[in-house]
């Protein structure tokens, strides 16, 4: 090959590959450019979702702890993000509690109907049965009130009969104050249960169906 | 602690190459125990998301407003679509 031919094809190479060379150096800035925003939105999102969890978990009296969780609340119910630890702190739960409801029926008979307490149950039911905790939990909650006409009618659909309908269900929350024991160096003790009403609750014929 | 290694350290911790390993297995893990809660709820499905559960949707909607990921919202309010949630 001669020197000519060799420039000659040299210049063919670069004509040919000069619009390539130039394509791929934008490819590279933009992949650079993507790479770096892809960095980026990661980084905000872990640090968000940090500073977010911290403030939604976080057992602290200050001002600014309602104000981030107000922010965050409504991206946190819908991504189901949000956890309350409230159980074990800051003041950890001080009662025994179950529900019972009191059926009357159309003839005028009576029945005592106890809620599924789970503490009550073997570890096998226990396994299959966590929710009725949870749930009671619920129940008994003054901000949840809501629940309890559901739960009535859901108490006299379980327990009625074609010829012998629930008319009301009194729903009562049995209370047992988890007291310090006399002299006991830290040791509590349950105390006597006290019936809280929650509801009374006349049913419906179209609640039964 | 300075800027700098406060940055070199989230920099580590959440972007320096790590075996997949532990989190394949967390995530196969975290799997198990979704499919198994679903599975020990299956008996007491409908008396937890059917027609005539515990709970109405509409207190439920009412009780938790706003938008929210929920599978009930779209599959039809009947027993049997519930239960094509579970599946």
């Amino acid at each position: 090959m001669t020197a000519q031919k060799f420039a000659d094809d040299e210049l063919d190479f670069v004509e040919r590959d000069a619009p390539i060379r130039i394509d791929r150096g934008v490819i590279a800035r933009i992949a650079l450019m993507s790479q770096r925003a892809k960095c980026i939105a990661i980084n905000v999102f872990l640090a968000f979702h940090i500073l977010a969890a911290t403030c939604w978990c976080m057992p602290i009296d200050s001002p600014l702890i309602p104000l981030c969780k107000n922010l965050v609340r409504p991206y946190f119910l819908w991504a189901g993000l949000f956890q309350s630890w409230d159980m074990f702190a800051p003041i950890p739960k001080g009662t025994n509690t179950y529900i019972e409801a009191t059926l009357i029926y159309r003839d005028g008979s009576r029945k005592i109907w106890t809620y599924p307490r789970v503490e009550q149950m073997s570890l096998t039911e226990r396994i299959f049965k966590e929710r009725y905790r949870k749930f009671a939990e619920h129940l008994q909650r003054d901000e949840l009130d809501e629940l309890l006409p559901d739960a009535a009618r859901h108490i006299a659909r379980l327990n009625s009969s074609s010829d012998n309908p629930v008319k009301t269900v009194i729903l009562v929350q049995k209370v047992s104050f988890i007291v310090p024991y006399p002299h006991g160096h830290g040791a509590y003790v349950p105390g006597p249960l006290q019936p809280h009403i929650l509801l009374g609750y006349g049913v419906q014929p179209e609640d039964l169906k | 602690m300075s800027l700098r290694s406060l940055l070199r350290a989230w920099e580590e911790f959440f972007f320096a190459k790590q075996s997949p390993v532990p989190v394949a297995l967390f995530r196969i893990v975290y799997g198990t125990l979704v499919t198994v809660t679903l599975g020990l709820l299956r008996t007491d499905w409908l008396t937890w998301y059917g027609v005539r559960a515990w709970v109405s949707l509409q207190t439920a909607l009412k009780l938790e407003p706003g938008d929210r990921l929920n599978l009930f919202s779209v599959i039809p309010q009947s027993d049997e679509g519930s239960f094509a949630g579970l599946r």
